[in-house]
């Protein structure tokens, strides 16, 4: 539960006025985007205020020929797109919506929120992650400063990448106020190859075998019917050749078929934003892990039960659902094991507290982890986010 | 050339022998070196104008000699700088006269070579080039390429985050680092990451890349691999300004085409490349452009039709395509030799490393060509074009009293300028001890310290590299307090270089 009224600074200047008053006050500051990831957050007292950034919104500055955008934080990502897709480009690394999964409708995912959370979509495979983008910012730490790191250039290494570490905090170390995106040209075509189902080892060696050719896929998923996909953006006449290429080079000649433009986006979008399992699936895990562990892994947790993953990133990406009553625990150790580490997304009320959202950390990185908040956020003012593991090193 | 370090810890000096033999005890024989003769071989990187010769240096083969080197010398307050290849331009891998350095250059092995996941896992003292040569027979490379890449090792490259001309398209080091082993100065061997296509917790990995040595020597990286391009071909184009050069950058882009590489270089780069490797550059126009086109035949001949079309459009005087491999390597040969052909017509140059907004290219240049003649230095320009990533090198002679100083502001000018036209300092050399005493142009008070605390996390007593990177040197406790307002200088006391 969180006490009393949402906070709304309307600058960067209010919002470091909250975040001091917020310190001496010893009490607490949630950061809120859009509210789609609330359910992945750790539970918080009633001394937890929650700060929206719903008033920091609009572009500051859009340079399409330099590939940069400077948006506030609080900008709706839909808000970004459209105006990214009317010079024809977009955020490369493929933003999920992913309120369906939370059941947090209605609210909107902002380009905060995008950041914090640092998921990104099917094209991480070809076009690097979220913190891939982030180029630079404006934030206000734990401390209530107003600081700035990065730029508005691609390549820059004065100093030390800070950009890269606000991606993925979840707002554990800083309100994010302003910030410099990489933005892309919007392929002019696509076209996917759709091979019949196979067992699903197949079907990722079968991605994989794709992303070794130099055909350039962007996009490699195993559908949770079996079926593989395989995406290819860019100039239609490469995407035409390349095309013809695919089938062939994978040996699948006969049992493919190709969906082109509108329909192939969908598709995509349907993936990236876990549309199978937004509706039920009671458990739902987040995996990540090495493309060659994938199927054993899933098959030790859920055996061979069809329907119960969707694989994305050529197999190195597992959105896991299981049934409630399934042996939820294992899971973490099972993807450890592997190399990887798992999200817990969505579990059952009573399974939550047993399982925590965040993958826990080894000791000394959790110490370190804690360190590094520290120094961001020496009162504590911001909180831990989904990261449980921070305040117990050692658990898991 | 002056240039202020830390001071040196006395008792860190006067303690040598036990240093030394503390080191033996952990590296025996050859691997601990402390006579003078032979440290000399360590007394500067690329940016030879800084020497300074380490207490000792050792060379360790484990990554459980280097937890126990670290340990041992933070028990004993010894300063570390870990060294890779020594090619840094910044100077980041100046050595510190209470200061051991770790050099890496005996953890050149490559783990493992993982086809089926894509990556390769690495040594931090392998070679650039040798990843893609461990690759080359089954089709991959690893794209990031430095123009240092048969020299230069990995684990230097994830410390500066460097770069390369094909970066424009497949990105810089950062974004092609899959895992990191890193131990800390207390001796912790931490894993980052892995095979994996993203990490849990905060983003380490991106606070690692271009870190310049100062969070924690990394003993393992492992980066991700790509299938070579089954084409790649080229255009040589020549403008009659380096306006019409820049804004034809901008219009390749504006096209939506993100070349596989697109560079620049003015007109006396250009000179100096063709008299050096005769490579047929046109040298009647102001400007020379080379853009590559990777990908299957389709794509390479549709980009490269467009790119045609648009230096045509923009009064491009010379038009030329790769027919063959032999000739795209040969439009590429003269860029990639820019530096020793510069050096050719120079008796000393001074690399920058600046990078501008595009759109800004003309009007930098024009200045620039303003500094040079006030300076009375000539500045020969190459350009990585396409992220506006500027290299000027400026021509000096070190035996003409004075050049050298007016080189070193001209640069500076340059640098500051960068910034002021919404650039950066640095663009891939890393700031080291060169660009540090600028810091303050691209950041105020409150962001250093801000990265400072970052450091203090990993790094509480500051005792790996310092003297790098900031101007001014922060106590970790200091730090840790609260007590920065407006933004007013918090420690008038504390030593600034
Ligand atoms: C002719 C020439 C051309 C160049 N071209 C390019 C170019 O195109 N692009 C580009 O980006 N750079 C270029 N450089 C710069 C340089 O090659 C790169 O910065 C390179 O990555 C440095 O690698 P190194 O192994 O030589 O590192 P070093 O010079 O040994 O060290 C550089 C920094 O990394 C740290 N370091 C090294 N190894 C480790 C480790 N294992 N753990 C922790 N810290 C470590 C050092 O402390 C130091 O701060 C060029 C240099 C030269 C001389």
């Amino acid at each position: 539960m969180t006490s009393s009224a949402a906070l709304r600074p309307v600058n960067v200047q209010e919002a470091a006025d909250a975040v001091r008053e917020a310190a001496a006050a010893k009490s607490m500051l949630r950061i809120v985007g859009g509210g789609t990831r609330r359910p992945l957050m750790c539970a918080s007292d009633g001394n937890t205020r929650e700060l929206h950034s719903s008033a920091l919104t609009g572009v500051t500055r859009y340079e399409p020929e330099e590939l940069v955008l400077s948006v506030r934080a609080g900008t709706p990502l839909d808000f970004v797109e459209d105006l990214l897709a009317e010079r024809g480009q977009m955020l490369a690394f493929d933003p999920p919506r992913h309120v369906h999964l939370h059941g947090t409708l209605p609210a909107r995912t902002t380009i905060g929120g995008v950041l914090g959370s640092g998921w990104a979509g099917p094209r991480r495979l070809s076009a690097g992650n979220v913190r891939d983008h982030l180029l630079g910012f404006e934030a206000v730490s734990g401390r209530g400063e107003v600081f700035r790191a990065g730029g508005r250039v691609i390549k820059n290494v004065t100093g030390y990448d800070l950009s890269k570490l606000m991606v993925g905090s979840w707002g554990t170390l800083a309100l994010l106020t302003e910030v410099t995106l990489r933005v892309l040209p919007r392929p002019q075509h696509e076209a996917t190859l759709l091979v019949d189902p196979l067992e699903v080892d197949a079907a990722l060696a079968l991605l994989r075998r794709a992303m070794a050719l130099p055909l350039e896929v962007s996009c490699a998923a195993c559908l949770p019917d079996g079926r593989a996909a395989l995406r290819l953006e860019g100039f239609r006449a490469s995407v035409d050749e390349r095309l013809r290429q695919l089938a062939p080079a994978l040996g699948v000649p006969r049992a493919a078929r190709a969906i082109l433009a509108d329909e192939s986006a969908a598709l995509w979008n349907a993936v990236r934003d876990v549309q199978p399992f937004a509706a039920d699936a009671p458990l739902l895990w987040r995996l990540s892990l090495p493309s060659t562990a994938a199927a054993r892994t899933v098959a030790s947790v859920v055996g061979t039960q069809v329907g119960a993953a969707l694989f994305d990133w050529a197999g190195a990406l597992v959105w896991l659902a299981m049934s409630a009553e399934a042996d939820a625990e294992r899971v973490r150790a099972k993807v450890d094991e592997a190399g990887g580490h798992a999200w817990r997304v969505r579990a059952p009320e009573a399974l939550r507290a047993r399982l925590p959202v965040a993958p826990p950390q080894p000791a000394p990185i959790a110490a370190l982890s804690r360190r590094v908040k520290q120094g961001f956020d020496p009162f504590d003012v911001l909180g831990d986010g989904p990261f449980t593991s921070m305040n117990a090193p050692g658990i898991g | 050339m002056s240039l202020r370090m830390p001071a040196p810890d006395a008792s860190v000096l006067a303690a040598r022998a036990q240093i030394v033999a503390g080191l033996r005890r952990i590296v025996a024989g050859e691997g601990v070196i402390d006579d003078g003769e032979s440290l000399v071989a360590y007394e500067s990187d690329g940016l030879t104008a800084y020497r300074q010769l380490p207490l000792a240096v050792v060379l360790p083969r484990t990554t459980a000699q280097v937890a126990q080197i670290l340990k041992f010398c933070r028990q004993h307050a010894v300063k570390v700088v870990a060294r890779g290849a020594g090619t840094s331009l910044s100077g980041g891998a100046l050595p510190l006269q209470d200061g051991v350095v770790v050099g890496l250059s005996r953890f050149n092995r490559i783990l493992e070579v993982d086809f089926d996941n894509r990556v390769v896992v690495a040594q931090p003292g392998v070679t650039n080039l040798a990843i893609t040569d461990a690759v080359r027979g089954q089709g991959f490379y690893y794209a990031p390429d430095p123009s240092s890449q048969i020299a230069c090792s990995i684990g230097g490259n994830v410390a500066e985050n460097s770069g390369g001309v094909h970066c424009l398209k497949y990105g810089l080091t950062t974004n092609n680092v899959l895992g990191v082993e890193l131990v800390t100065m207390d001796g912790e061997i931490l894993r980052f990451g892995g095979r994996t296509l993203d990490a849990p917790g905060y983003d380490w990995l991106g606070v690692i890349n271009g870190s310049e040595g100062m969070l924690g020597v990394i003993t393992e990286v492992t980066v991700r691999i790509l299938p070579r391009p089954q084409v790649a071909r080229a255009a040589l184009l020549g403008f009659p300004s380096v306006e019409s050069a820049g804004q034809c950058v901008a219009d390749i882009i504006g096209a939506g085409i993100i070349p596989a590489g697109m560079e620049m270089m003015d007109r006396l780069a250009t000179l100096a490349a063709e008299e050096f490797l005769h490579v047929g550059y046109p040298l009647e126009v102001e400007a020379v452009l080379i853009v590559e086109a990777d990908g299957v035949a389709g794509e390479c001949n549709h980009v490269l039709d467009r790119v045609t079309e648009i230096a045509r459009g923009n009064g491009a005087s010379v038009v030329r395509l790769s027919r063959n491999e032999d000739e795209r390597l040969q439009f590429w040969a003269g860029r990639k030799s820019a530096f020793p052909a510069v050096g050719r017509i120079s008796p000393d140059y001074y690399c920058m490393d600046g990078t501008i907004p595009r759109g800004q290219l003309a009007k930098v240049l024009h200045r620039m060509n303003e500094m040079s003649e006030r300076h009375g230095l000539r500045v020969a320009n190459v350009f990585h074009a396409g992220d506006g990533n500027l290299h000027p090198l400026i021509l000096y002679d070190a035996n003409q009293p004075g050049q050298l100083e007016r080189a070193e502001a001209f640069g500076a000018e340059i640098l500051r300028l960068c910034v002021e036209v919404g650039g950066v300092l640095t663009g891939e050399h890393g700031v080291g001890v060169e660009k540090r005493d600028l810091m303050p142009e691209m950041f105020g008070e409150i962001d250093l310290a801000q990265m400072q605390r970052l450091k203090c996390a990993f790094d509480p007593e500051g005792l790996l590299n310092p003297g790098k990177v900031f101007p001014t040197l922060h106590r970790c406790a200091e730090l840790g307090r609260v007590h920065v307002h407006g933004g007013r200088l918090p420690h008038p006391d504390l030593p600034r270089f």
